[in-house]
């Protein structure tokens, strides 16, 4: 199901170098350098239009750069690449679309299945098997619009399995999904972390990026700072990225970990 | 049973049910992808804006066709030149082009002499005219229609159901967007001669929507759209052949006629087949534990 990728310490799976990215004359992101490794989870933290998406799209080659450059294992991204998968916000999809449940993962291996033919049953295995991973196997017959928002994010997720990149970028994968469905997909990050896999996600939820990610980066069109959670997540660095006055309460025994509140100041 | 087949009896009434049998199987997987991407409006405006194309090739003498294909790829990047570069929804930018067209093919077609006749039957279609060659190009030019929708068909799935992963996975949407507004255009141009300018979009719309209705599978909805497309555009023809009525009228309301039964009838989504099952299931909730325990949480 998941394609193995040896994690090599040494090479980061994701570069960019000083990244600017403008939509007409408005700038989306500036000056963004980061590096990602095989195998790590990074959360991309940052307020509304702070460019998270922007960033996700510019990795999957749906976005050009307009300034610096961004590479998949030091080749420069130019476009969708085989080996990229992402998985875009719920919000975008026609719920209405008169399509199954198991033909909505197939979708996953359009581009990679010749035209002349219906899949296979051995691809349509696949899809069964990657559905099986998100436990939703039973609704794949189900028109997909009758799901609810959870179950519409794990086929989301069983499409991009199918598609199987060493890197899987994901648009607020946990925004408005049921706590059982976050465990699951925290659960497979760490299935596909393990094989290698690097996974960037867009997310608002400051607590579930801590206990999730490896790495998680502050940005509001530039970036804020990036790092372990634990670093990254003080009242300064959050007031930087989201504005207004921040409140970081600090939940744990050994203070090591804290959970954070951030609420802006009513301006 | 000799009026069934009286009408066939007659060269151009076999001409006309090959016409609009053709015309219905065409818009009918065509349209499919027409309601599923919300585009009746572009669709009604396509076959408004490229009036002026097929003015010109008329009165040049040249093929209608190319001259319907030129302006089908002007007007679809106008449309989103205008709704790109400005303040303006893609709507509205379809409204203004396609006004602004068809302003354009009425003042052309003006200066030619048989001007109200010319104009009547772009506008509604002569499809006891049709000949042996119309058919064949209909034919192949439909053949070709058929062909894009079935090559790329999980690429338009995939961008109807889902543009950014489309996008991500490699899918053009640029050309993919181009390439379904010619095809669409060619499938609109065919229909001219058969149901005109003003009713082709029923012949879009009215069968695919009727699909929609019955099948929550795209292969289902694309065989039973073009098979109702068909169907009413040949009991349109008999109504015509014996009532009198202009047959692109008589194929519409006969299309719309099923739209409408199905509407109310039909087994899982009609309007009274729906309300009868509340009625029967609040005597007996029972009936449904299943269907509520089969979906989801």
């Amino acid at each position: 199901m998941f394609q193995e990728f040896s994690p090599s310490s040494a090479a980061p799976a994701l570069t960019t170098h000083q990244l600017a990215v403008h939509y007409g004359n408005r700038p989306a992101l500036e000056d963004i350098s980061i590096k990602i490794r095989a195998g790590e989870v990074v959360g991309l933290l940052g307020p509304n239009g702070a460019g998270k998406s922007t960033l996700l799209k510019v990795i999957a080659g749906m976005v050009p750069a307009s300034h610096g450059s961004c590479s998949f294992h030091g080749h420069e991204i130019r476009g969708p690449q085989a080996g990229i998968t992402y998985v875009p916000q719920r919000a975008g999809a026609v719920w209405t679309f008169p399509i199954s449940v198991l033909d909505a993962v197939l979708l996953g291996l359009a581009r990679s299945t010749p035209r002349f033919r219906a899949f296979s049953g051995n691809e349509r295995g696949q899809a069964l098997a990657a559905l099986r991973h998100v436990e939703m196997e039973r609704y794949a017959d189900v028109q997909i619009g009758a799901l609810s928002g959870g179950q519409q994010q794990r086929v989301f997720l069983a499409r991009a399995l199918l598609a199987c990149g060493s890197v899987l970028l994901l648009d607020e994968p946990f925004t408005g999904v049921d706590v059982p469905t976050q465990q699951l997909f925290v659960s497979l990050f760490d299935d596909l972390k393990a094989r290698g896999t690097a996974i960037v996600y867009a997310t608002h939820d400051l607590d579930q990026a801590r206990q999730t990610s490896d790495m998680v980066m502050l940005i509001n069109r530039r970036l804020i700072a990036s790092g372990p959670p634990n670093e990254v997540f003080r009242s300064a660095t959050i007031q930087a990225a989201f504005g207004g006055a921040v409140l970081v309460i600090d939940h744990s025994e050994d203070r090591e970990a804290a959970a954070i509140g951030a609420r802006e100041a009513v301006r | 049973m000799s009026w069934l087949t009286e009408p066939w009896s007659h060269a151009f009434m076999q001409h006309a049910f090959l016409a609009i049998m053709l015309v219905g199987l065409i818009c009918g997987v065509i349209g499919v992808f027409v309601i599923l991407r919300g585009l009746a409006f572009l669709g009604d405006a396509l076959a408004h804006a490229i009036f002026p194309g097929v003015v010109v090739a008329f009165i040049l003498g040249g093929n209608f066709l190319i001259g319907a294909v030129i302006a089908a790829v002007i007007v679809s990047f106008g449309i989103g030149a205008i709704s790109q570069g400005s303040r303006l929804t893609n709507d509205t930018a379809i409204g203004v082009i396609f006004a602004g067209g068809f302003a354009l093919g009425v003042a052309l077609l003006s200066t030619q002499q048989s001007y109200a006749r010319d104009l009547n039957s772009f506008l509604f279609g002569s499809i006891l005219s049709v000949r042996r060659e119309d058919l064949l190009l209909t034919g192949a030019v439909g053949g070709i229609v058929l062909l894009v929708v079935f090559w790329f068909r999980r690429e338009f799935t995939s961008l109807s159901f889902d543009r950014s992963f489309a996008q991500s996975s490699g899918v053009n949407l640029w050309v993919f967007d181009q390439l379904f507004l010619v095809a669409l255009a060619m499938a609109i141009v065919i229909s001219l001669q058969t149901v005109g300018n003003v009713l082709v979009l029923a012949m879009l719309v009215t069968p695919a929507a009727t699909a929609r209705m019955l099948t929550d599978r795209l292969r289902t909805m694309v065989a039973l759209s073009a098979t109702i497309g068909m169907a009413s555009g040949v009991a349109g023809l008999y109504v015509s052949y014996y009532q009198g009525a202009p047959s692109g009228a008589a194929v519409v309301l006969v299309a719309t006629a099923v739209f409408v039964v199905v509407f109310l009838l039909a087994p899982e989504s009609g309007v009274i087949t729906s309300r009868v099952r509340r009625r029967l299931h609040h005597g007996h909730p029972e009936r449904d534990q299943f269907e509520d325990d089969a979906l989801p949480v």
